[in-house]
């Protein structure tokens, strides 16, 4: 009994010293509590429960049967995964593969280089929407730039719907994908570029070193931890990106170009099945945490 | 060096230099080309957009595409902004209304908890960044299903309100994380001056600190601003009518009803939408990139 009134004086003591700084990040914390942590722990519970907003609006408990039903009898399930490693990994790789060509660029000495500074980051602040409306105009299977260049210089010979077929659709997907997300990888690695030393540069060009060398001896090994990460932050909101997919086909034609973010937003608005939707945010939020551990801990070891 | 150098002949050592010159030459050449492919690449669906929303119904559903609008128009944006079509301004009011008091609320805390954050050392501050940078990545599609629910629990199902608390919520880990770097950057001899003045902490954070930090979280508040204004996941889910819909949904709504016959209109919608933002994030380029930057050259 005495010690824990020792203890507890002593976390009284310790809360009194650092009354201030608590009182400052007091706010936040509480807010975050609320609707930052509580929505997610939420959403983990509601996924062991049946909830059909039009049936009932009250949760039932089931235990693991909205997982059951996911993992054996849901008929799109298995592709919604799949199709979600590809676009992560599509996404994910052009992005970083323009960024970094376009951080090369920027990180020397030409002339216009500020204005294009500016100029790349307007796809990255343009709404998704509006995002959405610019490439569907363009390739609209009858007005579009797309088919009509195309066409004009031979590369094609009829019109293609592109978001309407199935092996059209990703690489479009991808295109404007990559249009819109590149910049905000450029920058991250850019910013990495900025970090090494010039006299390195300076000392492989005396040495008569080529510029494909410095290239795979200085900057790429250099800028490996900032890449590390910055690939990891791009795969996991390009996992989340429910947006860029939503705005452009709707997961559609048919499932084809569901995914996890996607899919949720479809059994819990379209089916008014929350529990399953909470049960497929469930299991996406869990693997990327699980990747993210894993592969925070696979690149540390490397270091 | 020298020595080395000093032994081929003259004429030879010439002639190495100038091949070195024109190669330099062409790899020059090679990076102009790149950088503007890389501004065509990224100009031309914002341009193709802009230019197709100043031509009449003839021209943009024309067989041949043209740069240069012939029958130039802006009866496309009389549409958008009037009630026959979208109705732009209500839903604007809204989105207006939303980003604004997100922003501030967003600006407020987070400036508080940096303020900690990067001026005190103590227990669970270590445990809080990483929760910031956590929750940073699970938002959205995740936990869409609870802001559902929470939203219909209080009654405030299709209101601002929900939205605003949605927005605060997105903003508050990436906002705090990049106000974090900017005090950081404001020496602390400030605040211990202020102090040793007689200031209590509250007091030094408000006089001393905030004036001088002022430009930052205004810059941190527009921010917070145009990551709601851009939001389409919540407002999506959580508002059905003109009460609270944004400006993002009925553009979208407008889409699936009139794409095919409406296309200058949805399009200089888009145009309308776009605005706001492109300004104010070009006028912020700097506060913010090198913020957002700054933070995976340290993690």
């Amino acid at each position: 009994m005495r010690k824990n009134a020792e203890l507890l004086l002593h976390w009284k003591k310790k809360a009194y010293r650092h009354r201030a700084a608590y009182l400052f990040v007091l706010p936040a914390v509480v807010y975050f509590a609320i609707f930052g942590f509580y929505p997610l722990a939420s959403s983990v519970w509601l996924s062991f429960n049946r909830l059909n907003i039009l049936i009932s609006p009250v949760p039932q408990f089931i235990g693991l049967q909205n997982y059951w039903y996911l993992f054996t009898r849901d008929h799109h399930f298995w592709l919604v995964f799949k199709n979600t490693l590809v676009w992560v990994v599509g996404s994910t790789l052009l992005q970083v593969v323009v960024g970094f060509l376009a951080a090369l660029l920027l990180n020397k000495k030409l002339r216009g280089r500020t204005i294009f500074r500016g100029i790349m980051l307007v796809p990255w602040v343009t709404p998704i929407v509006v995002v959405g409306i610019a490439w569907r105009w363009i390739l609209d299977p009858h007005w579009g730039l797309m088919n009509y260049y195309l066409q004009r210089f031979g590369i094609i010979s009829d019109y293609i719907v592109w978001l309407g077929r199935d092996d059209t659709v990703w690489p479009m997907l991808l295109l404007a994908s990559t249009w819109k997300g590149y910049s905000y990888m450029c920058v991250m690695i850019l910013a990495g570029l900025q970090t090494i030393s010039k006299d390195l540069y300076e000392a492989a060009s005396v040495e008569g070193a080529s510029s494909f060398h410095t290239f795979f001896k200085i900057t790429l090994p250099l800028i490996r931890p900032i890449l590390a990460i910055t690939l990891l932050v791009g795969s996991i909101e390009t996992w989340n990106n429910f947006r860029m997919i939503w705005v452009m086909t709707e997961g559609g034609p048919g499932y084809s170009t569901s995914v996890l973010s996607t899919y949720v937003f479809t059994k819990t608005f379209r089916e008014y099945q929350f529990g399953r939707g909470a049960a497929v945010a469930t299991f996406s939020f869990l693997f990327v945490l699980i990747f993210s551990l894993i592969y925070l801990k696979y690149t540390k070891a490397e270091e | 060096m020298n020595t080395v150098t000093s032994k081929i002949p003259d004429q030879q050592w010439r002639k190495l230099r100038q091949r070195r010159l024109m190669i330099q030459n062409i790899i020059q050449g090679g990076n102009y080309i790149g950088l503007i492919l890389l501004s065509i690449f990224t100009l031309f669906p914002i341009l193709w957009l802009v230019v197709s929303s100043l031509k009449g119904p003839a021209e943009i559903f024309s067989v041949i595409p043209t740069w240069i609008p012939r029958d130039f128009t802006l009866r496309n944006y009389v549409w958008a902004l009037g009630a026959t079509g979208p109705n732009l301004p209500v839903f604007m009011k809204n989105t207006l209304l939303a980003s604004t008091f997100a922003a501030l609320l967003t600006g407020g805390l987070s400036a508080l908890a940096a303020y900690a954050l990067s001026r005190f050392t103590f227990p669970g501050r270590r445990m809080i960044g990483i929760l910031l940078l956590l929750f940073q990545m699970f938002k959205g599609p995740l936990v869409i299903v609870t802001w559902y629910r929470l939203a219909w629990n209080l009654g405030i199902l299709d209101r601002i309100t929900i939205l605003v608390l949605a927005y605060a919520a997105l903003g508050i880990p990436i906002c705090t994380w990049l106000l974090i770097g900017f005090f950081k950057s404001i020496p602390e001899e400030l605040d211990e001056a202020a102090m040793v003045d007689g200031c209590s902490r509250f007091k030094a954070l408000y006089k001393v600190v905030l004036p001088v930090a002022a430009p930052g979280i205004a810059a941190i508040v527009l921010f917070a601003f145009i990551l709601a204004w851009n939001d389409y996941i919540y407002a999506l889910s959580l508002t059905s009518s003109a009460r609270a819909k944004t400006i993002q949904v009925v553009l979208s709504e407008q889409l699936s009803f009139f794409g095919q016959t409406e296309w200058g209109g949805i399009m200089a919608a888009g145009v309308i939408t776009t605005i706001p933002v492109v300004v104010l994030f070009l006028w912020l380029e700097r506060y913010l990139v090198s913020g957002l930057s700054a933070g995976a050259v340290k993690g």
